[in-house]
C-alpha cells in the first residue's frame, strides 16, 4: 500500500534539481500490445523501441504486470461532460510522484530547472517523445502554443490571450519564453514566479500548453499561405485554432495527434471510442508499453442515474463520476448479478458542506454577529456532526471543522477538532454571553434590533444532494439554541449572482480544494466573488487588485497579509509552512463552520478489470480517477 | 371558401413570428447565459475551466452581443433554414436534431398506433356495455396509466428490466453494437425490441384519456335518434355499431391525431429522459437547462410551426366540411 | 380546433334552464344532485375528495402521528410496521399493535436490516398526545388521531433521515392539494372571462385572443414551464414560489377553457332569449351576468373537476425535473423526487407510497367529473 500523502514534505525543486525519475533501462527490450504489432510486422508502424521516448516513463503498477486487450466502458452524459474523458485520460506537463505525491514529478516533460529567486523555470522535453501521428513532441509545439496561440492576435483589437492568464504573470508582467534547443524551453520573467512548477503539473491551471504545431497550422491564418494573418477572415480561422487550447477539444475531432493514452477514433454523438496511441510514452516496470487496454469507450446517458443502472446491469467496467453514493447499498447488493465490485473511495474535501456566513452581509445587525468569533463558534458548536455523519454517511465520513483533513498535506494538528464538537450548552452560553439573551415565543432569540434571529441560506440547486439533508438537519440544531434558519432554494446561475451581488446572508460550498492550496487558496481564503460566499466583497477586492469591494477587517486583513507572503517564498517548505498559518487562522477564528469531511466515494469496477487500487483518494487536483492510472488497468478473462 | 383558407393562411406568418420571439425571450429569461450555466456546472465538480477559456468560448459564440441582434441574426438564417448553431454539440442545430427526429418519429408513431389499437376497443366495449363491472374495471385500469406519476414507472420498468430480466441492455434503442452502426434489418429488429418498453410506459399514460374520448363519443352516437331507429328496425345491434357509429365517432379522434404530434414529442421527454432514450425530448431538456438557446430555440419553433400547420389544417379541412364555421 | 372530449354546447338545453321555468317544478340544480346522487360511483369519488381534503388540507397535523420533520434517530430507512391484531401466541387483540423493530446493519452492503421483536408490542390508541402543533395555526395542542404515547410508530416507514413517511404523506398532500385547487380556480377565472369576452364581443377582439390562445395553446408545455420556472427567483419563500408554479401551471390551462367557454358563448348568442334581452336594451354586462355566465357554470365545473388532477400530477412532474418545488418544501412531488433513485426501488420501495394518494385522488376526481359531466345534462337521457 502506498502512501497517499506524506505529511513531512521533501524540500521541493527550488534549487537546481533535475527530476527524471523512473528512468527506463535502455538495454530493456520493449514489448508492445499484439494489435500494435500486427500492424509493425505489415510495416505500417515504425518498431516499439522506436516509437517509444528514449527514456519512457516507467509506471508501477497497482496489482501485476497486465496482459493487452480489450475496451473499458464508461459512461458520460455527452459533449458538456467532457470532464469525464478528461478525468480518465489527460496528461499534465508534470504530474504527481509516484511514490510521494507531494512530489513533482514527470510526466511528459522530463523535468523542469527552477534559478534560486524562481524568475527563470527551464523546462526540459523527453528526447524522442512523439505525438499519436509519430510526429516529434519539441520545443517548437511549446512555441507554438506561447507565440502563435497566445500571444497572436488576428485583429489589433482583439486582446492576447495571455493577457487574461493570471498564472503566466508575475507581478503583472508576462514572461520570455524562449526555445533552447529541440527539447529545452525557458520562461523568464522579471520577478520571481515560484508557484510555476506547481501549475505545471495543476490541470486545472496550465491547460492548453500541450499542442501539435504540425496539425494546428494547417487552420492558423499565419501559416496559411491564402489568408492575410490579420483582419476578419484571420478572426474566424483563428477561432478555430483558439478552441484547442481547450484540452477537450481533441476528443470531439478524431485525427487530432495526442500524447495521451488513448486516441479518439469515433465520435458520433452517441458514443466517444479511443483506441491506443501507439506512441504513447509510459512503459509497466517490466517494458511493456502501456496502456494495457486497446479501446476505451464512453457511452452518452441522457440522465446521471443511468449510470447507476448500468452499473447494477454489469455494463459499465469502470466509473466514479455519476455513481451515487446513496445507491451505495443497491450496488452492492447487486454486484453478483452484474459481475463487478463496488469501490468505496475517500474524498479529500474537508468540509461537505461547508457553511459559509457572510463576513460582508448588507444587514447591518447581522454583520456584526457573523463577524464575532463567539457567534460564529456557538453554531459550530450547536451542530451534531456525528449525527450527520451517522444519518447521511452510514458512518463513513468524518465529523470535523471545515480545514485541510488530516493525512493531508497542509494539516494542522487540531485544527479540525476546531468547535468541532457538539456542545449545545456551551453554544447557548456564547449566545448569552453576547446578549442574545431575549427570546420569543417560538423560542428563537430576538437580536439587538429587537428582529427574531433568522438566518437564511441561500442553497444551491441541483447543487449536492447531501446539503440539502444536511441543512435540513441543521435547522434542526440551531433551532435548539435559539437561532432560526430559512432554507431559499436558489437556481445554480442565480445563486451565484446572488453572491457576487453580496445579497445572501448565508451559502454553502464543498471545501474540495485542500491539496494545493498555495496555488489556489479558494477552500481557505475568499478570492472568487460568485463563489467565496463568507466574503465575497473581499475576494473582489482581492480579485481586482482592490479597485472594486471591500478592504479586509480584522482575521482576513491577517490572511491575506499572510497569503502574499505566500506567494512570493520561493522556498517550497517554508511557503507550505506560512501557508499552514492561514490554514490555521480560519480553523481558529470559525471563519467557515465545517460539518463533516472525508466523505465516501463510491464507484464500480467490473470483477475482470485489475490493477484498480482498492483505496484510492478523491480530490479536485488528481483529477480522480486519473490518480489510479487508467493505463495500467487491465482486464482477465 | 378560398378566401378563408387565404384569410387563415395571412395570419400564419404573422402569428409564427409572435411565437419566434417569445420562444426567443423566453429561453433566454433564466438568469445567465450558456457559459455562465457551464461555468457553474464545471465549478460544482470542481472542473472549473479556466476564465480565458471562457472569454474565448464568449466571443466565439457572439454571447456579449445584445439580446435583439442575437434575436435577429437567429431569426433571419431561420427563415434561410439555417437553424444556427449548437453551442453545446459544435455543429449545426439540424445535424444534431436529424437522426434524433427520425427516432422520436419513429417511437411516437408506434406508441400511438399501440395506444389507438388498445383504446379504441375498450372506448367501443365500455360504451357498449356503460355502467358493467367491465366497465368501471377497465376505466379504472386506464386511469391506472394517467395516475402513476411517468417517471417512476419508467424507473421501475428500467430497473426490472436491468437487474432481473436481462433481456436486452439498460434502457436506450439500441444495444451497443448499433449503437452507431449503420441501418441494417438486425438493427431495426434490436431496435423493435428496445422499443418495447418505453412504449408501453408511454402508452398507458396516454390510454386513459383516449378510452375516455372515445368512450364518450360512442356514447353521444349511440343516443342520436337515427341509431336508436335503426336499432327499433331490427339491424342487429353490432352491425350498427361497427360499421357506422364506429366510424362517426373515429372522425373527431382523426382531426386530434394531427395535432398530438408536437405534444408526443415533449409529452416523452421525462420517460425518455429516464429510459435513456435518444430521442429530441432529452436533448431539448438538456438545451434549456444549457442554454443551448439556438438548440431549444430553433427546435421549438419547428414544434410550433407544426403544430400550427395542424392547427391550419384543421381549420381549413373543417370549414370545408361545415359551411357554416366560414362566416363565424 | 375543439377539444372532442369536452361536451358540445348543444348537448346542454340551456333555453329550460334560463328561462327559468322546467316541466318538473324541480329547479335545474335539484335535478343535476337528484341525477348525481343516484351514481354511486360518482358519489364514492366525492366522499373520497372530501375526505382528502379534510384530513390532508385542514387536519394534518391530527391526522398523522408525529410532525414531519420529526427524525427517530434509531429508526432510518425502516419499513412499514404491520398492525396486528393477533400476537404470536395467538391470541387476540381488538387495540391493534405492531412489533417493534431491532435493528442492525449489514456490514457489507451497509443495508440497515430492521427485524420484528415480538416481545416488544406496542398498542396503537386513538387521540393520543405527542408532538405540540397549532390547529389552523391558531389553537395550540398535542392531540394527534392515533399513535403510542411512548415509543414511535410508523405505520409506513421511515426515509433516509428517519422521518414518519405516514405524517410526510399526509402533511405533503396539503400543498399538492392545494396546487390543483388554486391552479384550477386561477384558470378559471381568466379561462372564463376571456371566453366570454372572446365569444360575445366577435370579430375583431375574438379573433386577436383565438391567436393568442392559440400561441399559448401551441407552445410544448414542459419547455415553457422550464424555462419560466428557471426564471422565477429563487431566493423567493416556499410559499410565494408555491404560487408561482401554480400560476404557471394554470397558465397553459387557461387557454383550454377559454375557448369551451367561448363556443358555448358563441350558440347561446343566437338563442332567442339573448337576442331579446338584447333587443330590449338590457345592458351587456347584465346579459353576461344573468344568462351567459349561469348556462356556462355546469359546463365549467365539469372541465374544473378534470383539470384538478392534472395540477396534481403536473406538480409531480414539475418536480421531477427539478423545476417544482424543492426540499426542504414539503408535497408529493418533492416525495417522489426523493423517491426517483435506485436504491429506492431496490432497498426502500416504501418511499414510493405517495404514488397510492396520488393515484387515488385523480382517479376519485376523474370519475367525479364524470358523474358530474353526465349529472349536468339531465334533460338528455341517452346517457342513462
Amino acid at each position: 500500500m502506498k502512501t497517499l500523502f506524506r505529511v513531512n514534505r521533501l524540500l521541493l525543486a527550488t534549487l537546481f534539481v533535475l527530476l527524471l525519475a523512473h528512468v527506463g533501462d535502455a538495454n530493456t527490450a520493449y514489448r508492445e500490445a499484439p494489435m500494435l504489432s500486427k500492424l509493425v510486422s505489415e510495416g505500417q508502424l515504425p518498431p516499439v523501441a522506436d516509437r517509444l521516448p528514449k527514456e519512457p516513463l516507467v509506471m508501477q503498477v497497482e496489482e501485476e504486470i497486465g496482459t493487452y486487450g480489450g475496451t473499458l466502458v464508461n459512461v458520460f452524459t455527452g459533449q458538456s461532460d467532457a470532464s469525464a474523458v478528461r478525468r480518465v485520460l489527460i496528461e499534465v506537463p508534470l504530474w504527481f510522484g509516484q511514490d510521494n505525491r507531494d512530489e513533482i514529478a514527470s510526466n511528459i516533460f522530463a523535468g523542469y530547472q527552477a534559478a534560486d529567486d524562481g524568475s527563470i523555470v527551464t523546462v526540459y522535453l523527453r528526447e524522442g517523445l512523439r505525438w499519436s501521428d509519430g510526429h516529434p513532441y519539441t520545443a517548437d509545439d511549446i512555441m507554438f502554443w506561447w507565440e502563435d496561440m497566445l500571444l497572436y492576435t488576428p485583429t489589433p483589437d482583439q486582446p492576447r490571450v495571455a493577457d487574461s492568464i493570471p498564472w503566466l504573470h508575475a507581478n503583472g508582467r508576462l514572461p520570455r519564453v524562449t526555445k533552447i534547443n529541440d527539447y529545452e524551453v525557458s520562461f523568464e520573467w522579471d520577478e520571481p514566479n515560484p508557484l510555476f512548477p506547481e501549475i505545471l503539473r495543476n490541470d486545472l491551471f496550465i491547460t492548453g500548453i500541450l499542442q501539435p504545431k504540425h496539425h494546428l497550422r494547417q487552420f492558423h491564418p499565419r501559416y496559411l499561405a491564402d489568408v492575410p494573418d490579420q483582419g476578419p477572415e484571420a478572426v474566424e480561422r483563428f477561432q478555430v485554432v483558439l478552441d484547442y487550447l481547450s484540452p477537450t477539444e481533441k476528443y470531439w475531432n478524431p485525427g487530432t495527434p495526442s500524447l495521451e493514452a488513448w486516441v479518439t477514433k469515433v465520435w458520433d454523438g452517441r458514443q466517444l471510442l479511443l483506441e491506443r496511441n501507439p506512441y504513447y510514452f509510459k512503459v509497466d516496470p517490466a517494458g511493456n508499453q502501456l496502456p494495457y487496454i486497446d479501446y476505451v469507450r464512453f457511452d452518452v446517458i441522457e440522465d446521471r442515474q443511468l449510470a447507476n443502472i448500468k452499473a447494477m446491469a454489469g455494463e459499465i467496467d469502470f466509473q466514479f463520476r455519476h455513481i451515487d453514493f446513496q445507491n451505495y447499498t443497491a450496488l452492492v447488493e447487486n454486484e453478483e448479478r452484474g459481475n463487478y465490485r463496488t469501490l468505496l473511495w475517500q474524498d479529500s474535501g474537508g468540509a461537505a458542506p461547508n457553511i459559509l456566513l457572510n463576513h460582508n452581509c448588507k444587514d447591518p445587525v447581522l454583520r456584526e454577529l457573523i463577524r464575532s468569533k463567539e457567534f460564529r463558534a456557538a453554531l459550530s458548536l450547536a451542530i451534531d456532526r456525528e449525527l450527520i455523519n451517522e444519518m447521511l454517511w452510514y458512518g463513513l465520513a468524518t465529523p470535523m471543522q471545515g480545514t485541510a483533513p488530516v493525512g493531508t498535506p497542509f494539516y494542522v494538528e487540531g485544527m479540525d477538532r476546531m468547535y468541532a464538537e457538539y456542545a449545545p450548552d456551551q453554544a447557548n452560553a456564547l449566545l448569552d454571553g453576547l446578549g442574545l439573551t431575549q427570546r420569543n415565543r417560538d423560542g428563537i432569540r430576538m437580536r439587538p434590533d429587537n428582529q427574531p434571529l433568522t438566518l437564511y441560506l441561500d442553497l444551491m440547486s441541483p447543487g449536492w444532494p447531501s446539503h440539502t439533508e444536511t441543512f435540513e438537519l441543521v435547522q434542526d440544531f440551531w433551532k435548539q439554541i435559539g437561532v432560526d434558519l430559512k432554507i431559499n432554494v436558489s437556481e445554480r446561475s442565480l445563486y451565484h449572482m446572488r453572491i457576487e451581488n453580496n445579497e445572501h446572508q448565508l451559502a454553502h460550498w464543498n471545501m474540495d480544494r485542500t491539496l494545493m492550496p498555495t496555488l489556489d487558496p479558494q477552500s481557505f481564503l475568499p478570492i472568487a466573488p460568485d463563489q467565496n460566499a463568507e466574503a465575497p466583497l473581499y475576494a473582489k477586492w482581492y480579485a481586482t487588485n482592490g479597485r472594486e469591494g471591500e478592504v479586509p477587517e480584522d482575521v482576513y486583513a491577517e490572511m491575506y497579509r499572510v497569503y502574499q507572503q505566500v506567494v512570493s517564498t520561493v522556498d517550497a517548505k517554508e511557503r507550505n509552512e506560512l501557508f499552514k498559518k492561514i490554514v490555521r487562522l480560519h480553523a481558529e477564528n470559525v471563519m467557515t463552520i465545517g460539518t463533516v469531511g472525508l466523505t465516501p466515494v463510491v464507484g464500480v469496477a467490473s470483477n475482470r478489470l485489475r490493477n484498480v487500487p482498492e483505496k484510492e483518494i478523491q480530490a479536485t487536483e488528481f483529477r480522480t480517477p486519473r490518480n489510479a492510472q487508467p493505463e495500467q488497468f487491465f482486464f482477465v478473462d | 371558401m378560398a378566401e378563408y383558407s387565404l384569410n387563415r393562411l395571412v395570419s400564419f406568418f404573422p402569428t409564427l413570428f409572435i411565437v419566434s420571439i417569445l420562444v426567443f425571450i423566453i429561453i433566454n429569461a433564466p438568469p445567465g447565459d450558456y457559459l455562465t450555466v457551464l461555468a457553474n456546472e464545471l465549478r460544482q465538480t470542481g472542473d472549473a475551466a479556466a476564465e480565458y477559456e471562457l472569454g474565448i468560448l464568449e466571443q466565439r459564440y457572439g454571447l456579449n452581443q445584445p439580446i435583439h441582434v442575437r434575436y435577429w441574426k437567429w431569426i433571419t438564417n431561420f427563415v434561410k433554414g439555417d437553424l444556427g448553431e449548437s453551442f453545446e454539440w459544435r455543429k449545426p442545430v439540424s445535424e444534431v436534431i436529424g437522426d434524433r427526429l427520425l427516432l422520436t418519429l419513429i417511437l411516437s408513431g408506434s406508441t400511438m398506433f399501440f395506444t389507438w389499437l388498445i383504446s379504441i376497443p375498450i372506448g367501443v366495449y365500455t360504451a357498449i356495455h356503460k355502467d358493467s363491472l367491465s366497465d368501471r374495471v377497465l376505466t379504472i385500469v386506464g386511469f391506472l396509466g394517467l395516475a402513476t406519476p411517468n417517471f417512476l414507472l419508467a424507473l421501475v420498468a428500467l430497473y426490472l428490466s436491468a437487474v432481473h430480466f436481462q433481456v436486452i441492455g439498460v434502457g436506450g434503442l439500441f444495444s451497443e453494437e448499433f449503437a452507431s452502426a449503420p441501418w441494417s434489418v438486425a438493427k431495426a429488429i434490436d431496435l423493435v425490441k428496445h422499443m418495447i418498453i418505453p412504449i408501453l410506459v408511454i402508452g398507458t399514460s396516454q390510454m386513459a384519456e383516449l378510452i375516455r374520448i372515445m368512450r364518450s363519443n360512442m356514447l353521444d352516437i349511440l343516443g342520436q335518434p337515427y341509431v336508436l331507429t335503426n336499432r327499433a328496425k331490427g339491424l342487429k345491434g353490432h352491425v350498427i355499431v361497427y360499421k357506422h357509429c364506429l366510424r362517426v365517432a373515429i372522425n373527431p379522434l382523426i382531426s386530434m391525431a394531427g395535432m398530438q404530434l408536437p405534444n408526443l414529442i415533449s409529452g416523452t421527454m421525462i420517460v425518455a429522459i429516464v429510459l435513456n432514450l435518444p430521442t429530441v425530448g432529452p436533448m431539448l431538456r438538456r438545451a434549456l437547462v444549457s442554454q443551448d438557446v439556438y438548440l431549444s430555440g430553433s427546435f421549438l419553433m419547428i414544434v410550433t410551426a407544426l403544430l400550427l400547420v395542424g392547427n391550419l389544417l384543421a381549420d381549413v379541412a373543417l370549414a370545408l366540411a361545415d359551411p357554416r364555421i366560414r362566416y363565424n | 380546433m375543439t377539444d372532442p372530449s369536452a361536451p358540445t354546447p348543444t348537448s346542454v338545453d340551456t333555453t329550460k334552464r334560463a328561462t327559468g321555468h322546467s316541466d318538473s317544478g324541480v329547479s335545474y340544480w335539484q335535478l343535476v344532485w337528484r341525477r348525481f346522487s343516484k351514481n354511486k360511483l360518482a358519489m364514492a369519488s366525492l366522499i373520497v375528495v372530501a375526505l382528502f381534503y379534510l384530513t390532508m388540507v385542514a387536519f394534518p397535523e391530527f391526522i398523522s402521528p408525529h410532525s414531519p420533520g420529526y427524525r427517530a434517530r434509531s429508526m432510518i430507512e425502516a419499513p412499514p410496521m404491520r398492525i396486528h391484531f393477533i400476537d404470536n401466541e395467538g391470541s387476540w387483540s381488538l387495540r391493534p399493535f405492531v412489533y417493534l423493530y431491532d435493528s442492525s446493519r449489514d456490514p457489507r452492503s451497509l443495508r440497515r436490516v430492521y427485524a420484528e421483536n415480538r416481545d416488544k408490542k406496542a398498542f396503537l390508541y386513538l387521540f393520543v398526545r405527542s408532538t405540540p402543533y397549532r390547529l389552523f395555526g391558531v389553537w395550540e395542542t398535542d392531540i394527534h388521531l392515533f399513535g403510542n404515547p411512548d415509543v414511535d410508530i410508523f405505520p409506513l416507514g421511515t426515509d433516509g433521515q428517519g422521518r414518519c413517511m405516514l405524517s410526510r404523506i399526509v402533511h405533503a398532500g396539503r400543498i399538492s392539494l392545494t396546487v390543483g385547487l388554486v391552479g384550477v380556480a386561477i384558470s378559471l377565472v381568466v379561462g372564463t372571462i376571456v371566453g366570454i369576452i372572446s365569444g360575445y364581443l366577435g370579430g375583431r377582439v375574438d379573433s386577436l385572443i383565438q391567436r393568442f390562445i392559440e400561441i399559448l395553446m401551441s407552445f410544448p408545455s414542459i419547455p415553457l414551464w422550464m424555462s419560466l420556472a428557471a426564471a422565477i427567483p429563487r431566493h423567493w419563500s416556499i410559499v410565494t414560489t408555491f404560487f408561482a408554479i401554480t400560476m404557471l401551471l394554470s397558465l397553459i390551462n387557461w387557454g383550454g377553457l377559454a375557448r369551451q367557454v367561448r363556443g358555448l358563448v358563441l350558440s347561446l348568442k343566437e338563442r332567442d332569449f339573448v337576442s331579446a334581452s338584447r333587443a330590449m336594451g338590457v345592458p351587456t354586462f347584465t346579459i353576461v351576468l344573468r344568462h351567459l355566465l349561469p348556462n356556462c357554470i355546469s359546463h365549467i365545473i365539469v372541465v374544473a373537476t378534470i383539470a384538478i388532477p392534472k395540477m396534481v400530477i403536473g406538480e409531480t412532474s414539475l418536480s421531477f425535473l427539478g423545476i417544482g418545488l424543492r426540499a426542504p418544501a414539503l408535497s408529493w412531488g418533492v416525495l417522489l423526487q426523493d423517491a426517483q433513485n435506485i436504491n429506492t426501488i431496490a432497498i426502500t420501495p416504501w418511499l414510493m407510497l405517495p404514488t397510492i394518494p396520488l393515484f387515488v385522488i385523480v382517479l376519485a376526481f376523474n370519475a367525479l367529473g364524470d358523474g358530474l359531466r353526465d349529472a349536468a345534462d339531465p334533460y338528455t337521457s341517452h346517457k342513462a
